[in-house]
């Protein structure tokens, strides 16, 4: 089976040099793609393909399950099916539905819609750097890798997201295991396997393509670099963000902006969510039913309403904003935080989050003038990282392949979306 | 009865008395020890499980009557729950593991052996997650004996409950027994509906829990009635919660609330008798119309309100204030029961 596959004689003493090679072809091209990609397969055959990974200079290597390890074929064939809507029980969604490249991966909705119609009650978080996350979705310590996440959307019902269920799990599977381009494609990805083509292989295929969604080319990056100056009002933001007025800087103080990261190399610390005030229903604390953060998996009262600190890279790009969606715009986060929590005058979920017992301590009211709030959302702008919009590594495959007819499974998933 | 220390073959034959003897088989003998052991007898067990409610058979697509504090009449949605860890018990109290018949509903891998016990024949409400095939039994095999007891746990071991639903083997493989977002499993989906209104009410009953379109706290439960339940369907799905995991390895670590419900049948002869899994009696703290807070019925929330009265009946540790250790050791429930076969 390997030998097959081998497009090169085994030469284990060579092995180090060839991933150096890699890496350094990785490093010096601008678009990797069909290059690395070939040489990764033939690399694959010998068991001795360390990733390229492409990361922004400084970043650490992410951490990667030890039963899912990196390969370009496997990223690559992640991609195609991170955009294939016959991933759907109805074929009219992907995961892409939700996380649109333009959008740094969410899809600016306040709260998602699943395939059946069904709304979630949370909104889409961004994939950007997600590799990084130490815990997924917004508030759950239990998820903690991206393979058992993707169960969520994958299978979960109310909401029901994708809608993959008993009833139509051989049907969908049928539709990717029938594409001789995908049975190709996953011999490459997970050489070996008497079965390329599995649920588990289809987890951890897109898995690996999230994984490798690593970007920072922001202004910000660029200024880090000596390569640009920020502005007087980005400059006075940052020193804002950083500083010990706003304090921005305690919850969303990793080189990613977020709180919990993990990467290979540092010590593994209690993932930390957190109330912000964002609600207080009639004085009690509660958030709305539909969505309570980490109380839902512990149940813990003083776990209301806390929630993991999300990146704050891109977060031009992700509005509205928080867990629900329910800020539409920077400029009202910014508020939100000045006032040291939210007032809901009117409606079911009136109440003044501002005084909500479960708040976290640093949550107070910061004395913010009109002019630094908006130096502050002056510096989050830096933050955004327009490459990621445009770099092929992450773009959707089945556009461009409509658009030059080139290689990609043959019953394309953008058909299959035309479809019932 | 079943005191005297009788050979089983011979009770079996003089009044038939004896546990599911079907067919004496002979187990493989171990080699590789200088002097080679009889082989023991092992015999065939087929515990078979039984919906009702109250005296009442149960099933997909016809009403059920009198659930619930109001005395509810409610159709079935679905009727699943994991059975792990079943033991036969000696009058002396000598217990012995089921060995079970590998097949599409059990499983034994990692030390642990697990059934899925599906009562629900995808009929009716229960077209909306089920499925025609039903699996009533525990099959296995036990050395032969003369057995007077049984006990086993709802729910699924540590070492199997959080491993991936799209590689496990079955019966572990099912999306709908699948728990994401708690990365674990259901160990009992059980779930009973609004005869009159359906999936329909219970889709609008989602929308409004989990929608972001929530009902308010507090809101005054509507007078129940047939086809107007406040709350179209019923939840019971127990579950390990709690759960937090290592960012390091991937792995779930702990969860804080096992929720796993042990029973003991002190007198049970699976021959003669099989278990009744009795849905009023697990429903009969609760006012099955109405969710009063947290998720639809009771979805093992820590302080859900509505799990009160599930956990009650199912004997597993359970306390408004959150402190419920969803521990059972003393396997007093009022589920599950033997009645005639």
């Amino acid at each position: 089976m390997r030998s097959r596959l081998r497009l090169r004689p085994p030469r284990r003493a060579a092995a180090p040099r060839r991933a150096v090679l890699q890496l350094v072809l990785a490093t010096t091209s601008v678009v990797a793609g069909l290059g690395l990609y070939e040489l990764s397969a033939s690399a694959a055959g010998t068991k001795v393909s360390p990733y390229a990974w492409q990361l922004p200079k400084g970043y650490p290597q992410p951490r990667v399950p030890k039963d899912n390890p990196m390969n370009a074929a496997k990223v690559d064939v992640g991609r195609w099916l991170f955009y294939d809507r016959r991933l759907s029980g109805n074929a009219t969604q992907s995961c892409s539905s939700c996380h649109l490249p333009a959008r740094a991966f969410t899809d600016g909705g306040a709260q998602s819609v699943g395939s059946t119609g069904e709304r979630t009650p949370r909104s889409s978080p961004t994939l950007v750097n997600v590799a990084y996350n130490a815990t997924f979705a917004w508030a759950n310590p239990g998820l903690v890798s991206l393979e058992r996440q993707m169960e969520v959307p994958l299978f979960g019902t109310g909401p029901t997201e994708l809608g993959i269920t008993d009833a139509n799990r051989a049907k969908v599977l049928k539709r990717i295991t029938d594409d001789p381009v995908y049975a190709r494609w996953f011999r490459r990805a997970f050489p070996g396997l008497k079965r390329p083509i599995t649920w588990t292989t289809i987890i951890r295929s897109i898995a690996a393509f999230q994984r490798s969604i690593v970007s920072a080319s922001s202004r910000y990056d660029q200024y880090l670099k000596g390569k640009v100056k920020l502005t007087p009002a980005e400059t006075r933001g940052q020193q804002l963000f950083m500083g010990e007025k706003a304090e921005c800087h305690h919850c969303h103080g990793t080189f990613i902006f977020n709180e919990q990261v993990s990467y290979v190399g540092v010590p593994v610390e209690r993932p930390r969510f957190h109330n912000t005030g964002l609600y207080n229903i009639g004085g009690t604390g509660a958030l709305p039913e539909a969505s309570q953060g980490l109380f839902e998996v512990t149940g813990r009262m003083q776990d209301m309403g806390r929630f993991r600190a999300p990146t704050l890279r891109n977060i031009e790009l992700t509005a509205p904003y928080m867990h629900d969606g329910s800020i539409p715009t920077l400029e009202a986060v910014i508020d939100h935080y000045a006032n040291g929590g939210r007032v809901i005058t009117e409606g079911p979920f009136a109440g003044d989050g501002r005084a909500s017992p479960f708040k976290d301590p640093l949550i107070a009211p910061i004395d913010l003038s009109r002019a630094e709030r908006a130096d502050l959302v002056a510096f989050l702008k830096t933050l955004t990282d327009r490459t990621v919009a445009v770099n092929p590594r992450f773009a959707d495959p089945f556009r461009k392949r409509a658009a030059a007819a080139g290689r990609g499974p043959a019953a394309t998933g953008r058909r299959a979306a035309g479809g019932r | 009865m079943h005191r005297h220390a009788l050979p089983t073959r011979a009770l079996a034959a003089a009044a038939g008395l004896s546990l599911a003897v079907v067919a004496p088989a002979i187990a493989v003998a171990h080699s590789g020890h200088a002097k080679k052991k009889p082989a023991p007898r092992t015999q065939k067990v087929d515990i078979a499980f039984g919906a009702v409610a109250g005296t009442q058979p149960v099933a997909c697509g016809t009403p059920i009557a009198g659930l619930g504090t109001t005395n509810q009449a409610a159709q079935l949605r679905d009727l699943r729950f994991f059975v792990s860890d079943v033991r036969l018990v000696k009058a002396s109290g000598f217990e012995v593991p089921v060995k079970l018949t590998p097949s599409a509903f059990q499983v034994t891998r990692r030390g642990g052996a697990v059934t899925l016990i599906d009562l629900e024949n995808g009929t009716g409400a229960c077209a909306e997650d089920g499925n025609a095939a039903l699996n009533p039994s525990v099959r296995g095999t036990v050395p032969a004996g003369r057995y007077t007891g049984v006990r086993w746990t709802v729910g699924v071991p540590f070492a199997l409950n959080h491993t991936d639903v799209a590689a496990a083997p079955a019966p572990l493989n099912s999306t709908a027994m699948g728990w994401s977002w708690q990365v674990g499993r259901k160990f009992t989906k059980i779930e009973v509906t609004d005869p009159a209104g359906g999936g329909a009410a219970a889709a609008a009953m989602h929308m409004r829990q989990h929608g972001g379109m929530p009902a308010a706290p507090g809101a005054p439960a509507a007078p129940a009635a047939p086809g107007a339940w406040q709350a179209g369907t019923f939840f019971v799905h127990l579950g390990s919660v709690g759960c937090s995991g290592n960012p390091a390895t991937g792995q779930t670590v702990r969860c804080t609330t096992p929720n796993r419900a042990h029973v003991r049948l002190g007198s049970f002869n699976p021959a003669r008798q099989r278990v009744a899994v009795d849905v009023k009696a697990l429903l009969a703290g609760n006012d099955i119309t109405v969710n009063r807070a947290n998720a639809p019925g009771c979805m093992s929330g820590p302080k859900d309100p509505e799990c009160g009265g599930v956990f009650r009946s199912l004997g597993v540790s359970w306390k408004a204030d959150g402190t419920g250790t969803g521990a059972s050791p003393a396997a007093r429930q009022t589920v599950f029961r033997a009645i005639g076969r």
